[in-house]
């Protein structure tokens, strides 16, 4: 029982031009599987996510999975801004066939949003957005729940709850976490893939895919700062040192962990 | 599959309650104010009927003639309308995989066949009881006709939802030949005012011949000279799978970016 990706491949166009997101790419998702997939920006993480849920479809290859699969959570855009809370809670739980008469209250304390339900989520604070998707997304009963990006809501007062609102919901179950945060990802993932040209390597050990990727990462950077100064080498000094590139690197490496 | 057909039951009735608290939610009362629009339009056109009195068949009651037309072809046309821009209005929605595009255009379109259907009930009833023309003599064969037209505005809008895709301003040129099928589809006087020799060049129409059979099912008094149930049958199948392909196609060559 699992959701295996086999032979996928996609493409998308960038600025007009096909650009190969996945070139076969193979990946399982056991029943029980924490699995974390560390990916460079605009590498297709969401798209990966849409292909496994369902809402994106890959050009060749096979998707098969027997487990029910959330949304990439915390998306929130099906989220009606003009709405209260309690109406996109109950709007939801009407698309999911939630029965529970108690839904919209638990969504409430799972997000700690109790004080908010009646209200227009246009006029809430701005953090409660983040904390309905992400409430809404994990009080559905799934076997397999996808998080993009982040895996909790990154407020102070309230990361302690959900992180642990977080495993409650999730024990036993499946999760899929697809980031570009290294650090993240061995909070809650027990093996990692780090997605490559489009292909996946898998490590079972969580800390080796980190290193794997961080190496990753800064190869990334060290390009990406080499084709700046291509760019522009008028904007290059007369007084410029090696040390400067160096210190280049570094801080396109910590962009992009950042991102 | 009496599963997966529940799920989407489940899923349409959803986005139908959803398109319907989100109608007109600028004002006090939101949704009846889309229920006073369609009355509004009615009753525009029933005084100008009264007034003009024009190709009135002799015996026919002239509000509840023209109501008996003018809405089953008011929802078709609110119907083939609604195709594309339910998927436009909603698209945040797809980011859920319990939801297709074709769930979205349901939903929006069950909205549509609430409200015009509650407009239909209460205006037939109000014109019959004022016009002493009493209950529908086929009353099931209306309501056959009332579903096929529904079935026809959906299909047909899932074919002008391609032919949006594939080129824009095409909506603007089918408004402009839709103007004209309003006055050719025996809307506002039944076929027998027309010259019998551009018959042939409108029978064709299956909007025309659901109009005339839901006035034959309806007076006592009025027998279609053209009407034919099968040849409706005909056509929705046809339009249904053609209207189902079209949406596929656009569902997986032309997806909204």
């Amino acid at each position: 029982m699992s959701v295996l990706l086999e032979d996928v491949t996609k493409a998308v166009k960038l600025q007009g031009k096909p650009h190969l997101l996945f070139d076969k790419l193979n990946l399982e998702i056991g029943r029980t599987s924490r699995i974390g997939i560390l990916a460079l920006p605009k590498s297709g993480k969401s798209t990966l996510l849409g292909m496994i849920c369902g809402t994106a479809r890959p050009d060749s290859g096979r998707i098969q999975k027997d487990l029910s699969v959330s949304w990439p959570i915390p998306s929130g855009s099906f989220i009606v801004p003009s709405s209260s809370v309690a109406w996109n809670i109950r709007s939801l739980a009407r698309i999911y066939g939630v029965k529970n008469p108690d839904f919209v209250h638990s969504v409430g304390e799972l997000g700690g949003l109790t004080n908010f339900l009646s209200q227009p989520v246009s006029r809430c604070p701005p953090y409660v957005k983040g904390q309905l998707a992400f409430a809404l997304g994990i009080a559905m009963e799934f076997e397999l729940y996808l998080f993009d990006n982040t895996i909790v809501p990154q407020r102070k007062e309230f990361k302690l709850q959900a992180v642990e609102s977080l495993r409650q919901r999730t024990e036993g179950k499946a999760i899929l976490f697809v980031t570009s945060a290294a650090q993240a990802v061995t909070e809650f993932c027990d093996s990692i893939y780090v997605l490559e040209q489009g292909r996946a390597t898998h490590f079972p050990e969580a800390s080796e895919g980190v290193e794997y990727f961080k190496a990753l990462q800064k190869a990334e950077a060290e390009r990406q700062s080499a084709i700046a100064a291509d760019r522009k080498p008028e904007d290059a000094t007369p007084d410029s040192t090696a040390g400067d590139d160096d210190q280049n690197v570094e801080m396109a490496t910590a962009l992009l962990s950042d991102f | 599959m009496p599963n997966l057909i529940r799920t989407q039951m489940r899923v349409i009735g959803a986005i139908a309650v959803r398109e319907i608290n989100a109608q007109q939610t600028s004002l006090m009362y939101g949704y009846a104010w889309s229920l006073v629009d369609v009355g509004l339009s009615v009753l525009g056109l029933c005084v100008m009927k009264l007034v003009l009195r024009a190709f009135n068949p002799p015996g026919l009651p002239p509000a509840t003639f023209v109501l008996t037309g003018a809405l089953p072809w008011f929802l078709f046309s609110a119907l083939y309308h609604n195709a594309g821009p339910s998927i436009g209005r909603n698209r945040k929605l797809l980011s859920l995989p319990a939801i297709t595009e074709l769930d979205l255009i349901f939903g929006s379109s069950v909205q549509l066949i609430i409200t015009y259907t509650i407009a239909f009930i209460i205006a037939t009833v109000i014109s019959s009881y004022f016009e002493h023309s009493g209950f529908p003599k086929f009353f099931l064969g209306v309501c056959i006709m009332y579903v096929g037209c529904i079935a026809i505005g959906i299909s047909f809008g899932m074919m002008m939802m391609l032919l949006g895709r594939v080129y824009s301003p095409a909506g603007k040129f089918i408004s402009f030949f839709m103007r004209f099928a309003l006055f050719l589809s025996s809307v506002y006087m039944p076929i027998t005012r027309f010259p019998t020799y551009i018959w042939p060049y409108l029978i064709w129409n299956p909007m025309l011949q659901i109009e005339e059979l839901i006035r034959q099912y309806w007076f006592p008094n009025y027998v279609s000279p053209v009407g034919s149930p099968f040849y409706i049958a005909e056509c929705i199948l046809g339009m249904v799978a053609l209207g189902l392909l079209c949406e596929r196609y656009t569902r997986v060559r032309m997806p909204l970016t």
